[in-house]
């Protein structure tokens, strides 16, 4: 008995290590076929292609970042009224800065309204909304060739119901930005 | 004393001029409808269990959707109850099976004498009865009025499937409704084309209102002057079938004039401000135009001739009037108000004057006239959600034709020549 335990111990330290071989990159990668053969040192790679991409990722992150909050900074307006508010105006001079500075950015502003009054009013109502933001925008120093405009009218509602805070939020203009190479 | 009268008169007149909407009750209506008898149907032994609803039903509806009759609904004849009703006709036939088709026999009676007037007989298959039976109410209509019904016509409206607005086709009254677009996209503000076989509309489909034409015998939805960047709600002329749209301009929005066979477009009204809702004059030779160049967040209609001249503005009355659209006989607009935050819809000459409201309750949107003009239909939340409704032109006997879901932008189509 005590022969065959060791004999077993070692088969079966082998099988483990010879399964141990295979599997293992598989189950540790998801794309998987190239870190097969530098299996023998996994944790060099990593730390080498890092260091690698830090300045294109960095950039490309930090374009990333100033994109998420153009887009997320939507402008607000009164109801039935397309003139900008003094908040609507730091959210622009803020949007107008980033792209001075990114100038290879070029933004596409939405117009929206809220559902109260017709289908057919509320496009020009969004029209009139995208074209307030345009402007201001152009005034404050965007070249016009990257700024284009959409209007939505009350298609597509920011906030569901009847209720003045959801017409609030779905009475706004919203950016979508492109990088242009 | 003349002092106080001349003050009086002067603060009537300061009043007057004060005042902003006019709103009126009408809780009976203006317009007289003729009663009519509707008798049960005798139905033979087939199954009829594919039909939807038992003849009489249908055209009963139909009576009382014209806009002409009131209908009297009885299991049968009886001379003191539509004597009482005042009644000088009554409608009834028979329904029978042979072959596999359906036979419907209708016949239009003298209340007095029982004698038949007129008789009508229609074979079809069991899905076409509903078919049979507007033409039915349509013959009636041409017997006791000399003019052509519109029992057999379609509408066309915005029906939210899947969350995405579809426009979808129905008869008149919304039964064996057909879903026309199927893009997983907003499609919208439809329009018929002048001979009913193609129906415009507007589509977000590629990330912007662009105007769309689908042919209703096809399954392709082609897009019309792609050379403009953004247009919505064309609007047909209905003697030549060329296209009123908007498009969204440098600033605000334009009133454009497209032919959309040959795709040829033009700037008709060109200004600042926003210019929505085209709608032709039914002899084509004028158009009625919202425009809120006289103050932002307040469109007011505006008249001009076809080639985008003559300008005159139309509506006085309320801070907000939209969606105006011609009564087939060019005598009445129909258009929708805002007051207290609500959207009514009103008819009034087409000098502006003649103000009458026909809707109270809710908001009521996107009127549009029966082609006979004697009914119109919009749609309305005054149930909890937007459906589509049938009411006479004087505002009387609304009738929601849609149940579930959410329905609006009704447009009824055009009369198919001839009489049926």
């Amino acid at each position: 008995m005590k022969t065959i335990v060791p004999v077993l111990a070692v088969g079966a330290a082998l099988v483990l290590f010879a399964c141990a071989k295979k599997p293992q990159p598989v189950e540790v990668e998801p794309p998987p076929p190239e870190e097969e053969y530098v299996e023998p040192p996994p944790p060099p790679p990593p730390r080498q292609e890092a260091p690698k991409e830090d300045p294109l990722e960095a950039e490309r992150r930090r374009l990333e970042a100033l994109m998420n909050k153009i887009m997320s900074d939507d402008v607000y307006f009164e109801f039935d009224q397309s003139t900008l508010t003094a908040a609507a105006k730091d959210i622009l001079t803020e949007v107008g800065d980033i792209l001075k500075r990114e100038t290879r950015f070029s933004v596409l502003t939405e117009g929206h309204a809220d559902e109260r009054g017709t289908e057919s009013y509320n496009m020009g109502l969004g029209t009139r909304r995208a074209d307030a933001v345009v402007r201001f925008l152009i005034n404050y120093g965007v070249s016009s060739g990257r700024l284009t405009k959409v209007s939505y009218g009350e298609e597509q509602p920011k906030a569901a119901g009847q209720t003045e805070e959801a017409y609030a939020q779905n009475r706004r203009a919203a950016f979508r930005v492109k990088i242009n190479n | 004393m003349k002092f106080t009268v001349s003050m009086f008169l002067f603060l009537c007149a300061y009043l007057y001029a004060q005042q902003d909407t006019i709103t009126m009750d009408i809780a009976v209506s203006t317009d007289k409808t003729l009663p009519i008898g509707v008798i049960n149907f005798e139905l033979d032994n087939s199954d009829w269990s594919k039909l939807e609803e038992l003849p009489q039903k249908t055209l009963a509806r139909d009576f009382n959707l014209s806009g002409r009759f009131s209908a009297v609904e009885l299991e049968q004849y009886n001379l003191l109850t539509l004597s009482r009703e005042q009644a000088k006709h009554y409608v009834t036939g028979k329904l029978s099976m042979g072959d596999g088709q359906a036979s419907l026999e209708c016949k239009l009676y003298a209340v007095a004498s029982r004698e038949v007037i007129k008789g009508f007989v229609y074979t079809s298959s069991v899905e076409q009865i509903r078919t049979s039976l507007h033409k039915c109410a349509d013959n009636v209509v041409y017997q006791l009025w000399g003019v052509q019904g519109f029992a057999s016509t379609q509408m066309v409206w915005v029906s939210k499937i899947g969350g995405k607005k579809q426009i979808v086709a129905a008869d008149y009254d919304g039964f064996r409704r057909k879903q026309i677009t199927t893009h997983n996209s907003i499609n919208f503000l439809p329009a018929w084309s002048m001979d009913n076989s193609k129906i415009y509309f507007t589509s977000l489909r590629n990330g912007k209102p662009q105007i769309f034409e689908r042919n209703l015998a096809g399954t392709i939805d082609k897009q019309l002057f792609p050379q403009i960047d953004q247009a919505f709600s064309p609007a047909v002329n209905p003697k030549d079938g060329s296209l009123l749209f908007s498009v969204i301009g440098q600033s605000g929005a334009d009133i454009w004039y497209g032919n959309p066979q040959t795709g040829n477009a033009f700037r008709l009204i060109y200004t600042t401000s926003i210019e929505v809702s085209p709608s032709w004059s039914p002899y084509g030779t004028a158009f009625l135009f919202s425009s809120d160049k006289g103050g932002s967040g307040q469109p007011q209609i505006y008249m001009a001739l076809r080639d985008g001249s003559d300008v005159q503005r139309v509506s006085f009355f309320g801070k907000y009037n939209e969606s105006a659209v011609w009564s087939p006989d060019g005598e009445r607009i129909a258009y929708c108000s805002m007051d207290n935050g609500k959207l009514n819809i009103y008819t009034s000459g087409i000098d502006g004057n003649d103000v009458q409201k026909l809707t109270f309750e809710g908001n009521n949107e996107r009127p549009t006239w029966s082609p006979d003009g004697m009914s119109i239909a919009f749609s309305s939340d005054r149930s909890g959600s937007p459906q589509i409704y049938i009411m006479r032109r004087d505002g009387s006997s609304a009738t929601r034709i849609t149940n579930a879901g959410e329905n609006s932008s009704p447009v009824w189509s055009n009369l198919t020549k001839g009489v049926p």
